[in-house]
């Protein structure tokens, strides 16, 4: 099926190309977002000696402080632990989560479209196929699924992402590779009597490389944010383990009681980073891409 | 190959997805560990009592015939009974749907206004001040998970400022078109959030590629106001990608709108699925799975067409 | 001024978004929710408007003999009506019986025999006659294979009460009389209950529609007829113009399910609902700082839990014993629930008419807990369970886990959905399963049997072997002296505990919240309320 999505993702992806923006600018987006990126990949690490508290230390008598109180820089939850330890620590698990699942269906993604692209139409069909019958399913239902079938926890979150990605992730190789096919040195390769593989790797591989990392660094916010919803449903990581998605969730039980900020603070955090990741994308569109901008469309 | 044909090709291939699409959800609910007939009966059943009604749901047939009996359920007999509602299937969801649809519909409509007019705005205002500001709303909006974010809303419109209902879809006393609007305002603006950024990104590329472009160029050299050249031809260019990103939306909203509707308490069909996979209601899950992707698919085929309507020289 | 200030923000979400941190950090909850309104000077009943319920999860069928979830006959006991009422206008119980659609009732002299001598003039929303043929057919529907409407999905549910009905007998028109194997002196109170029991619902509407049908046409004899359902957004009920009792206040009951805690608070909040149940206890000052009434019970929310006795483990008294030990209750009510709870020692909770609050069980002492480890033969850390919970116990099991780690106890714990919860507990447990949490207790003192039979014999649990606790509950039951009833029952719960059955953990504090104008609403010592004093405020 000649889907809308894949011509949509077609021209999503060509965004950047024309954009043609100061390689000053782009290099200040880039290094802001990797500054951002960077700062939290080092807070997560360092944890055990940034948290000012046990991010597991629960204590009764001091719930829902507020921002700055008791010597809570960030206040207290709804075990009265301590936010920002919290928000330190949840980096760890939020962004290892995110970019292994972002990574995985990255990759089989990339697979899945490489491999339809350089075969006959009916094995290109049967897989296209299966990406639309991907997305008609709707994503949350095989996430409530697969956390009855495993139980709740970070398997189930990996694997909801996987599944919600990969199809995303396949269209947009999937073009680039069609794309990649007409072009004059894989005719050439192929009139060389290169085998099937050898093209795939060597010719076509290399070629589309830059594209999927592109691709799979924005995936990485996104799927920060959409794994915060999977904890609202009660599939996420399982407490008392520090998440930012599971904080936000908690912190959602309060936000009309009056405790804005119990959720709002990951919630920002998270946003922070996912736009991070979104700039990466980008910036790294735009500096990764010489011959699409050569190709121009 | 005539348009007619084509349309009536690609409704056709529509029936073997759906088959793929019954079949998983079937097997997938078959697989599951965990039996709802000793979810809902276990607490004061017998075993012997939760065997009989276990055949009494046809639990014990082989799973092909299982299949097969749901199948023609799904035609004759309202998609089967709801385990844990004991009532047909699509009496339960079709209020439910319709709701969805209304939510789905307010959230595309939202999601073309501020997504063209952001796009616009951007586009129009290439690499200046407003072309970043605008550009991050909307990457702001995509990268908010509803969850939290809507109940943001609810606390600033609706308790703190009072402009708006909280939840559900009507007032108490209902107040007709009006009153369903007034509750549609924060849910259709939290679906449409997270389609928003692809719409103006396309927008924007659109405009900024247009105006760049020779015929642009030549019209500009000949005087045409700028706002008359961005209605009308340049409008015109890229009026089909961006019907091409709302069909999108819409598929998109059908199958995701589940946490708004949570949120808002929107008497949807997503709450429902939710409440049938909590509940192992297999019959529920199934029906309701196959209705979403039968809209989905139903909805792409629509895009296509007004796609191709639009500019037939897209089509090939 | 917050509105102003905010309002000019709001145009820029950003903006809003940071103001919305700022008002939070600044600890502003107030705000005029249209709560100030109200005076509390006007205290005659004012007849007529709707009252809007918000319901926390979507209530089973509205069907007199297959009910399930408290929320359901919150709805359906407006509906629908036993024979005998209790008294919910007090708020501390046991609740005083009250004429329901029995004005009258006596008992045999060997305690077998209940005999009730029914209302007169009533008539079902349907139109059909109440008198004792109804009844009959209600009891038939429970009981009597050979009726066509019998009712499978019911039989079971009743089982506990009606298991050792022999029969049910019209006498006469209006006098029906019900016949057991054994004494039942507890029976009118049982009467009186929600599950398991039987409210008389109109044998002409599931003659019409059906046993399934009958839950979308229900039809009782109560002060509401039902309107209309619409599944995941309401049930509407209007007020029954020929009902037979005190006329209700309300026009119009109208019971929305808004799942989500933080919107239903909002909906009350914002004036949109009147009444919410599973109000959080974060909430309550929240509420009462907006002007909003925050009725408190204990009513039947008793948590306790039960072994898995099909775990061999727990056929040692001593491993049960330790537990008991090892588990402090008073911490537990203060610290985990804020002292939102009481600590409970028996298995007849606060409320009950058999509760003894002297009755003390097992007192918290770590020590002795692993010293009757060491003699059952486990060092620290040897034993090893799964704790299984309902998620919405997910913090309780946590801080047990912790408890136990302290004896030498080491607790996995596995949290599932309520039906998922269910199926493992009482149908088909892990084999290192070894505790499960519950939460309902009775207010009638047979409840004790209601527990040993539904629960943990269901868990494994050797009834019949243990003959001491058998005989003991054996001979309440059997009690035909009205005035020894309780004593015996009181007997039976101390052989229970002596024994380390099950562990009464703690009784909760529960919530409603209503709206700044509602009145006459009392939170009785149950699970359900009355709606036909509640009227609204102008």
């Amino acid at each position: 099926m000649a889907s809308p999505n894949s011509q949509a993702l077609k021209l999503l992806k060509r965004t950047a190309a024309p954009r043609r923006r100061s390689r000053r600018r782009t290099n200040a987006q880039v290094t802001l977002a990797l500054v951002i990126i960077v700062f939290f990949v080092l807070l997560g690490a360092f944890a055990p000696v940034v948290a000012p508290y046990d991010p597991d230390l629960a204590d009764g008598g001091i719930k829902y402080l507020g921002i700055g109180e008791q010597g809570h820089l960030l206040g207290t939850d709804e075990q009265g632990r301590d936010i920002l330890s919290r928000l330190i620590w949840g980096g760890r698990t939020s962004l290892i989560i995110a970019a292994l699942a972002s990574l995985t269906a990255t990759v089989l993604g990339s697979v899945l479209a490489l491999v339809a692209g350089f075969s006959n139409d009916k094995v290109a069909g049967l897989i296209m196929r299966t990406i639309d019958i991907m997305f008609a399913f709707p994503v949350i239902i095989i996430a409530l699924v697969l956390a009855v079938i495993f139980s709740p926890g970070t398997p189930v979150v990996v694997l909801s992402i996987v599944f919600a990605a990969i199809p995303y992730v396949t269209r947009v190789v999937f073009a680039e590779v069609k794309l990649q096919r007409g072009r004059e040195y894989v005719e050439a390769a192929e009139s060389l009597g290169a085998g099937f593989l050898s093209i795939l790797l060597r010719e076509v591989l290399p070629n589309v490389i830059g594209q999927i990392v592109v691709y799979g660094t924005g995936l990485v916010g996104g799927m920060i944010v959409f794994s915060s919803s999977l904890s609202a449903l009660g599939i996420g990581v399982q407490p008392p383990t520090a998440d930012w998605g599971r904080m936000i969730s908690e912190g959602a039980k309060v936000i009309i009681s009056g405790s804005v900020h119990v959720a709002l603070l990951p919630g920002l955090v998270v946003l922070l980073v996912a736009l991070a990741f979104n700039w990466l994308g980008d910036g790294l569109r735009d500096v990764f891409d010489p011959h699409k901008r050569k190709a121009g469309s | 190959m005539g348009t007619l044909k084509h349309i009536l090709w690609r409704l056709l291939n529509i029936v073997p997805v759906l088959f793929v699409v019954s079949v998983l959800t079937f097997l997938v609910g078959r697989l599951t560990p965990g039996d709802p007939i000793e979810a809902q009966f276990a607490r004061d059943h017998t075993p012997e009592q939760i065997e009989a009604i276990r055949e009494a749901y046809g639990l014990n047939l082989p799973v092909w015939e299982q299949y097969a009996k749901w199948v023609s359920d799904l035609f004759t007999a309202g998609g089967g009974q709801s385990i844990v509602q004991n009532q047909p299937v699509f009496d339960i969801l079709g209020p439910n749907f319709v709701n969805t649809l209304i939510l789905t519909a307010a959230g595309v409509v939202i999601c073309a206004v501020f997504g063209i007019l952001v796009g616009l705005i951007a586009g129009t205002n290439h690499r200046r001040f407003l072309d970043r500001f605008a550009m991050l709303f909307v990457q702001v909006g995509s990268n908010l998970s509803v969850y939290w974010f809507g109940l943001i809303l609810i606390w600033i419109f609706s308790l703190q400022l009072q402009w708006l209902p909280t939840s559900g879809m009507e007032s108490r006393n209902g107040g007709g078109l009006g009153d369903v609007l007034a509750h549609l305002v924060l849910p259709g603006f939290s679906a449409a959030l997270i389609s928003m950024l692809v719409l103006a990104r396309f927008t924007r590329l659109g405009i900024v590629q247009n105006l760049q472009a020779d015929y642009v160029r030549t019209f500009r050299s000949q005087g045409l106001p700028r706002w008359k050249l961005i209605g009308k031809h340049i409008g015109r260019n890229i009026l089909p990608p961006v019907v091409n990103i709302i069909g999108l939306e819409i598929g998109t909203l059908i199958t995701g709108v589940i946490f708004v509707e949570s949120v808002f308490n929107w008497p949807g069909i997503g709450t429902q699925l939710v409440n049938a996979v909590n509940g192992k209601d297999y019959t529920l899950i199934q029906g309701g799975v196959v209705l979403v992707a039968l809209c989905y698919l139903v909805v792409n085929l629509l895009t296509d067409i007004t796609v191709d309507a639009l500019n037939p020289r897209l089509r090939r | 001024m917050k509105i102003g200030q905010l309002g000019r923000l709001a145009a820029l979400k950003a903006v809003a978004l940071a103001s919305a941190l700022l008002l939070a950090a600044c600890g502003t909850t107030a705000g005029g929710s249209g709560a100030d309104g109200a005076s509390q000077s006007d205290s005659t009943p004012r007849k007529g408007g709707t009252l809007v319920v918000g319901l926390y999860l979507e209530p089973l069928a509205l069907d007199p003999h297959r009910q399930g979830y408290w929320e359901t006959y919150r709805v359906s006991s407006n509906i629908i009506e036993g024979l005998v009422k209790e008294d919910l206008s007090d708020p501390e119980g046991p609740n005083k019986l009250l004429p329901g659609l029995a004005t009258e009732w006596k008992v045999s002299d060997d305690a077998k025999t209940w005999t009730f001598t029914l209302r007169k003039g009533v008539k079902f929303h349907d139109g059909s006659d109440f008198n004792a043929q109804a009844v009959h057919k209600n009891v038939r529907r429970v009981s009597d294979p050979q009726y066509e409407f019998y009712d499978e999905t019911s039989v079971p549910k009743l089982a506990v009460w009606f298991g050792d009905l022999v029969k049910g007998e019209v006498v006469d028109d209006y006098t029906y009389s019900f016949e057991f194997s054994k004494p039942f002196l507890g029976f009118p109170r049982i009467l009186a209950q929600a599950m398991s029991t039987l409210p008389i619902g109109s044998p002409a509407a599931w003659e019409k529609h059906g046993n399934d049908g009958f839950a979308d046409h229900p039809s009782g004899t109560g002060p509401y007829t039902f309107v209309s359902r619409t599944v995941g957004d309401r049930i509407v009920l209007k007020k029954n113009p020929s009902y037979w009792g005190e006329e209700p206040y309300l026009d119009e009951l109208v019971f929305r399910i808004i799942p989500n805690n933080q919107t239903r608070l909002a909906a009350l909040l914002g004036g949109e609902v009147d009444l919410i149940s599973y109000v959080q206890p974060e909430d309550v000052q929240t509420l009462e700082s907006r002007g909003f009434q925050v009725p408190t019970g204990h009513g039947a929310a008793f948590l306790y839990l039960t072994f898995n006795y099909k775990n061999k483990v727990f056929d040692d008294e001593k491993v049960r014993k330790a537990i008991i030990h090892g588990i402090d209750r008073q911490k537990l009510a203060d610290e985990l629930y804020n002292g939102n709870a009481k600590p409970v020692y028996s298995l007849q909770p606060p409320g009950n008419e058999a509760y003894d609050p002297a009755a003390r069980d097992f007192e918290y002492d770590p020590e002795k807990a692993k010293s009757l480890l060491k003699e059952a033969g486990y060092d620290p850390g040897e034993l090893t369970f799964t704790i299984v919970a309902d998620v919405a116990n997910q913090n309780t099991v946590e801080w047990l886990q912790s408890q136990l780690k302290n004896v030498g106890v080491t607790a996995d714990i596995v949290t599932l959905d309520r039906p998922n919860y269910v199926a493992r507990a009482f149908g088909t447990p892990g084999p290192t399963d070894g505790l499960s949490i519950d939460e309902y207790g009775g207010t009638y003192a047979e409840w004790l049997h209601q527990v040993l039979t539904t629960n943990i014999a269901k868990k494994g649990f050797d009834l019949d072997g243990n003959t001491e606790i058998k005989d003991a509950v054996e001979k309440a039951r059997d009690a035909t002296d009205p005035d020894k009833r309780i004593e015996l029952w009181k007997a039976a719960e101390t052989k229970v505990r002596e024994s380390a059955v099950a562990i009464p953990a703690v009784t909760l504090t529960k919530y409603y919240a209503l709206g700044p104008n509602v009145r006459g609403f009392t939170f009785a010592a149950t699970n359900w309320y009355d709606l036909t004093k509640v009227w609204l405020a102008k």
